[in-house]
């Protein structure tokens, strides 16, 4: 299999999970934004449930998978090094953050 | 409301298989944002795999909307709104390197201290920007 394919085919299993899940519906995720939910009882739970559900199972699969020297298809692996918590990161990430409650 | 649940469930399951399938075969780390971005630069090298996998999202989505249509819905916010939150997520998301899937599945499964905070405040940051709207325009029926 080439990497292509491969990348195609995981492409193709991570938008089955968001779909089937409901993370396609705007109003899915609206329904967990809204955090005052919570007190009127109408929070929808499903955005975190999705995420740690696919987070568990990724972090399994992760330790496992990293056990190998290299991937099945790749010379190696390209992982993101740890880093610092910068401006950047918090800046960027409550920006895009913002932007997505929106709409 | 158990039968959202378990979609919710079985959905993340898929998800995080993805995550890996890509991580096993490809060595790469399944960070959509910046996947898709540099699909579109020409200059990418290693463009192949990269344009592969949005084309697998894209075309699964699409053929999905179809088989499901309910599954798939439209931002219920204005359009210059919708511009505008474009701009904030393309733009913060290639400052924050990063978005839920590279952050929140993939650097959270890694125990990254960075993408446990982007992830905090990726969701304080929607949660806030729901509730600040709220307050100037009224809440969305």
């Amino acid at each position: 299999m080439s990497r292509v394919l491969a990348a195609f085919f995981a492409g193709v299993l991570f938008t089955l999970g968001l779909n089937l899940s409901g993370m396609t519906l705007p109003d899915k995720i609206l329904g967990f934004l809204d955090f005052t939910g919570l007190y009127t009882g109408a929070w929808d739970p499903s955005l975190i449930v999705v995420m740690t559900t696919a987070l568990l199972v990724h972090a399994v699969l992760y330790r496992l998978i990293t056990r190998r020297a290299k991937p099945v298809l790749a010379e190696r692996f390209i992982i993101p090094p740890p880093g610092r918590v910068d401006a950047p990161l918090v800046v960027g990430s409550l920006v895009w953050g913002a932007g997505w409650g929106l709409t | 409301m158990s039968g959202e649940l378990f979609e919710a469930v079985v959905g993340g399951v898929l998800i995080g298989l993805g995550a890996s399938v890509l991580l096993l075969l490809n060595g790469r780390v399944a960070g959509i944002s910046g996947i898709f971005f540099s699909s579109l630069e020409r200059a990418t090298r290693d463009r192949g795999w990269r344009v592969a996998f949005v084309v697998g999202m894209v075309g699964t989505g699409a053929v999905l909307a179809l088989l499901r249509p309910g599954s798939v819905g439209a931002s219920p916010a204005s359009l210059p709104l919708v511009a505008i939150s474009g701009v904030a997520v393309g733009f913060g998301t290639r400052l924050g390197s990063g978005c839920t899937s590279g952050h929140g599945v993939c650097g959270m499964a890694r125990l990254s201290l960075r993408s446990i905070v982007a992830t905090c405040l990726f969701m304080a940051g929607g949660a806030g920007a729901l509730l600040l709207a709220w307050w100037i325009a009224g809440p969305l029926a």
